[in-house]
């Protein structure tokens, strides 16, 4: 007896260590060597294309993953971080990449663009564009759509930087703005808030047709919803732009059904890929990045493309009257120094491939960014300056301390630790002031609250002067101060400046302003990164590297599931 | 009977309007702006200030706290800050699901839980109840989102037999229910044996035993529903959790219930999803006690005597009157 409970003891505790080491090891093994195997370059391609035979006509279905557990079809709602609304309803242009400019445009429901002056921009319709029920979009139903794309759907642009949109004609328009900063036109045409639907129809729609059977003006239709598991598209028979060569790779109509399926959680995507119980999903982490790709090339069976970072994480420093660093530029340039973005970069559990560190506040994928920027120094690590330029700022080390605010939702623990030894190997304490997201965007108003933050920060409008413009734009903040709570008036004229005429010599001289200010420095920016298995041979993005699965190449012999 | 259901009925008023005040008064204390969450950065301050009125965060506490009772007696609970739905329809579409996870889950739970807790009393200290009391302390152990990931490791990556997230046919809920049963299995398991142990030690089992009543028909017919009580508490607390969505497990298996909606609303600050989800929560488990004091009534007669003995005390105080 005494044997046989030994026995049975001993198998179950095997069995029990079996289970942990399985839970442990599930695809973990792999996760470790591309975040500590720390590359030269911090720049790496993939750009989601792999050889094979391509489909000639339209593949049958591909299932993609939705992050997004709340996203309502409906048009003008919000799209609550979801993108099935992107293949529903029509923008008058396409941005062919991030940041592009009006002559980089594809045109779509608009048949063409005219920059009048600076502020103004005449609009010329196709005039046979017609939904997906057959009714006709002329320029009311336009003006319409962006009046319920501001006040419904959150367009905020449209009410901040739009100051009329007027009917010239049954199918012209005139849009006038009231900033020439660069880019935000473009925006404004080819923004996914922007649903461009029939008036008439609209009206007289009930809430569940809106939703469940929308009249869309993009490629593609509803076919039918179950509200936070799964939305299934199919392309619009008939679509009203007949001559291909004239759509834009937003209305492309290369497989026939998307299915998305909503799937929150990263590692639960990266499952169902493995699994082939989708096609394609997004996400920005290394771990889930490791099941996928390796050495820098995707593995056997899957295809990936590493988007653009159109985000950077970014420290700030509090330049509000009083406080340490207001008059203390030594100081300023003593904490730039002394804090090692790439090692913040690894800690965060990011790697070369999925983030890289920017050079500026900004990246080099937004427009305008100076190629000669790459060969700078824009305080890179180096405590020994740093130590030095602490004690010229006039503190010993240990004497001073800094409150150091982040959210909790942004910045992991790691990412916390690492700028905390960062700082005290050089003589600085800190304290760390962690909130949640909702509080961080309360407090990071407030100049009573923090010495130090980081912070998400990208330029909607694709051009690099929108990033400054979003932060360092009086008009942008209740008292009229910036995101380092200070107002400087040169940088503001300098951003003045830049917005009306966005230079080389403008920009740069912008840039060098506010890198001889050592208000700011980036951290790392975060590639969108696309996985998909090998049937998809060219993974299509949009401007801001969400995937574009109307646009996907297949292979031949691709079927979704396989 | 139906006199105690109603005023049972008629007390939950009471609950839900201190949890509904209470849930009102936290959130509006709790530092943060759901404006900034809405618009986000692209917003001006006009903009801001704009959409403060719009949404009455401007009024005072008082006039919000009215206002937002007023629409309670509508069963209104507002709109989703962030899609502009009705928290109510919100609800209503995501509530089928839970409460098909919540079934399953509570009927897997008590058909395996509580015969596991008889055999191990029936066996004390034998193997095979160490066997069980090891089983369910390392289930009551795991964390439940380690054990979903194993299973979806185990049947969906390794065997693919079953889908890894998601809903769809019956197939769909079998890796959600395991992983959300466990703890509450081995919970029952625990309660079950103990709470039998205990009657099967009592005079009237050794009574019914020396009457020469069949072992089957002593355990059955009189052991287990005296033991059955106190495991009724357990299993009606687990369903009411359930009903209450679970968070985790919806969120790894991509399940749209309750959990996976308020763990959205708590995300984005959204207030109005998370004051619904809430007192939803707090109705469902209300109504849950609701019942298990009614299966009390049919499963312990002592309990019944005392419901027909206060039925026929009120008709005879109402016939000396008249």
């Amino acid at each position: 007896m005494k044997k046989t409970t030994r026995f049975l003891s001993w198998m179950l505790s095997a069995a029990m260590a079996a289970t942990l080491l399985a839970g442990c090891g599930g695809g973990g093994g792999e996760t470790g060597d591309a975040g500590t195997g720390a590359s030269e370059s911090f720049l790496a391609e993939q750009e989601g294309v792999i050889e094979g035979e391509a489909m000639t006509g339209m593949a049958d279905k591909v299932v993609v993953q939705s992050g997004s557990s709340s996203e309502d079809p409906s048009p003008f709602a919000p799209s609550v971080g979801g993108i099935i609304k992107n293949f529903l309803y029509g923008k008058l242009i396409d941005r062919n990449y991030y940041g592009a400019l009006l002559e980089d445009c594809s045109m779509w429901l608009a048949k063409s663009v005219t920059k009048v002056d600076d502020y103004t921009y005449d609009i010329e319709l196709y005039d046979y564009i017609t939904d997906s029920q057959g009714n006709n979009i002329n320029a009311d139903d336009v003006i319409f759509s962006y009046k319920m794309s501001y006040e419904e759907g959150n367009f905020l642009r449209i009410g901040s930087s739009m100051k009329s949109l007027d009917k010239t004609g049954e199918y012209s328009l005139r849009m006038t703005l009231n900033t020439n900063a660069p880019g935000v036109a473009e925006d404004l045409m080819s923004n996914v808030q922007l649903d461009i639907v029939d008036q008439q129809w609209y009206e007289n729609a009930t809430e569940e047709e809106r939703r469940k059977n929308p009249a869309t003006t993009g490629p593609y239709r509803i076919v039918s919803e179950v509200a936070g598991s799964s939305t299934v598209i199919e392309a619009v028979e008939n679509y009203w732009q007949t001559d291909k060569s004239l759509n834009p790779p937003a209305a492309s109509q290369n497989v026939k059904t998307i299915e998305f399926k909503v799937i929150t959680e990263p590692a639960m995507s990266a499952i169902a890929l493995e699994n082939h119980e989708v096609d394609s999903i997004f996400f920005n982490d290394a771990t889930t990045l490791s099941y996928f790709f390796e050495n820098g090339a995707p593995k056997e069976g899957y295809n990936v493309n590493l988007g653009n970072g159109t985000f950077t994480m970014d420290v700030f420093l509090n330049m509000s009257e009083g406080s340490v660093f207001a008059d203390n530029l030594a100081l300023r340039q003593a904490v730039l120094y002394a804090l090692s973005a790439e090692d913040v970069l690894f800690a965060t559990g990011n790697n070369e491939y999925t983030s890289f560190v920017p050079l500026t506040l900004g990246t080099d994928a937004m427009n305008g960014y100076q190629e000669q920027w790459d060969q700078e120094d824009y305080y890179g690590y180096d405590p020994d300056k740093a130590t030095q330029l602490l004690e010229e700022a006039g503190y010993a080390p240990g004497e001073l301390t800094l409150t150091f605010m982040s959210s909790a939702g942004q910045l992991n623990d790691s990412g916390r630790s690492v700028i905390v030894s960062n700082l005290e190997e050089i003589g600085i304490n800190v304290e760390l002031l962690t909130v949640d997201t909702a509080l961080f965007n309360t407090y990071k108003y407030d100049a009573t609250q923090w010495d130090f933050m980081i912070d998400f920060k990208g330029a909607g409008t694709g051009h690099i002067t929108g990033i400054w413009d979003s932060c360092f734009n009086p008009s942008g903040f209740t008292d009229g101060t910036s995101v380092c709570l200070n107002r400087d008036d040169e940088l503001v004229n300098l951003l003045n400046a830049v917005n009306n005429d966005p230079s080389d010599e403008n920009i740069n001289a912008f840039h060098y302003y506010l890198k001889d200010q050592a208000y700011c420095k980036g951290m790392y920016a975060n590639r969108s990164i696309i996985a998909s298995t090998d049937g998809i041979l060219e993974i299509a993005t949009d401007a801001l590297g969400n995937p574009r699965p109307n646009a996907y190449v297949f292979a031949a012999d691709y079927q979704s599931g396989q | 009977m139906i006199r105690y259901v109603g005023k049972r009925l008629l007390q939950m008023i009471p609950i839900l309007l201190v949890v509904a005040i209470l849930i009102f008064t936290l959130m509006q204390f709790v530092p943060g702006d759901p404006v900034q969450i809405i618009l986000g950065e692209d917003a001006t301050p006009v903009q801001v200030e704009q959409v403060r009125e719009d949404l009455g965060l401007n009024e005072p506490f008082f006039v919000q706290l009215l206002n937002f009772l007023k629409d309670l007696l509508h069963l209104d609970f507002g709109e989703s800050y962030l899609s502009g739905l009705p928290v109510r329809s919100e609800l209503a579409m995501r509530f089928p699901n839970t409460l098909i996870l919540a079934i399953c889950c509570i009927i897997f739970t008590v058909v395996i839980g509580i015969p596991i807790g008889v055999q191990c009393a029936l066996k004390a200290d034998k193997l095979i109840d160490r066997i069980w009391l090891f089983f369910t302390l390392l289930c009551s152990s795991m964390p439940g989102f380690w054990l979903a990931l194993l299973l979806v490791l185990l049947f969906s990556v390794e065997l693919n037999l079953l889908p890894s997230n998601g809903i769809g046919g019956p197939e769909y809920f079998i890796l959600p229910v395991l992983a959300n049963s466990i703890g509450s299995l081995a919970s029952i398991a625990r309660h079950t044996r103990s709470s039998m142990l205990e009657v099967i030690r009592a005079d009237y089992i050794s009574t019914a035993k020396s009457k020469g009543i069949s072992r089957k028909r002593v355990i059955w017919r009189h052991a287990l529903p005296n033991a059955l009580i106190p495991v009724i508490t357990t299993v009606s607390s687990s369903f009411g959790m359930m009903l209450g969505g679970a968070t985790i497990i919806e969120s790894v298996f991509s399940i749209p219930g309750i959990g996976m909606f308020m763990m959205s609303g708590i995300n984005n600050r959204d207030y109005p999803v998370v004051r619904g989800c809430i007192i939803y929560i707090a109705f469902a488990f209300s109504i849950m006690m609701l019942i298990t004091d009614l299966i009390y009534a049919f499963v312990d007669p002592r309990i019944k005597a005392q419901y027909v003995r206060s039925k026929s005390k009120d008709t005879k105080s109402h016939e000396s009157k008249t």
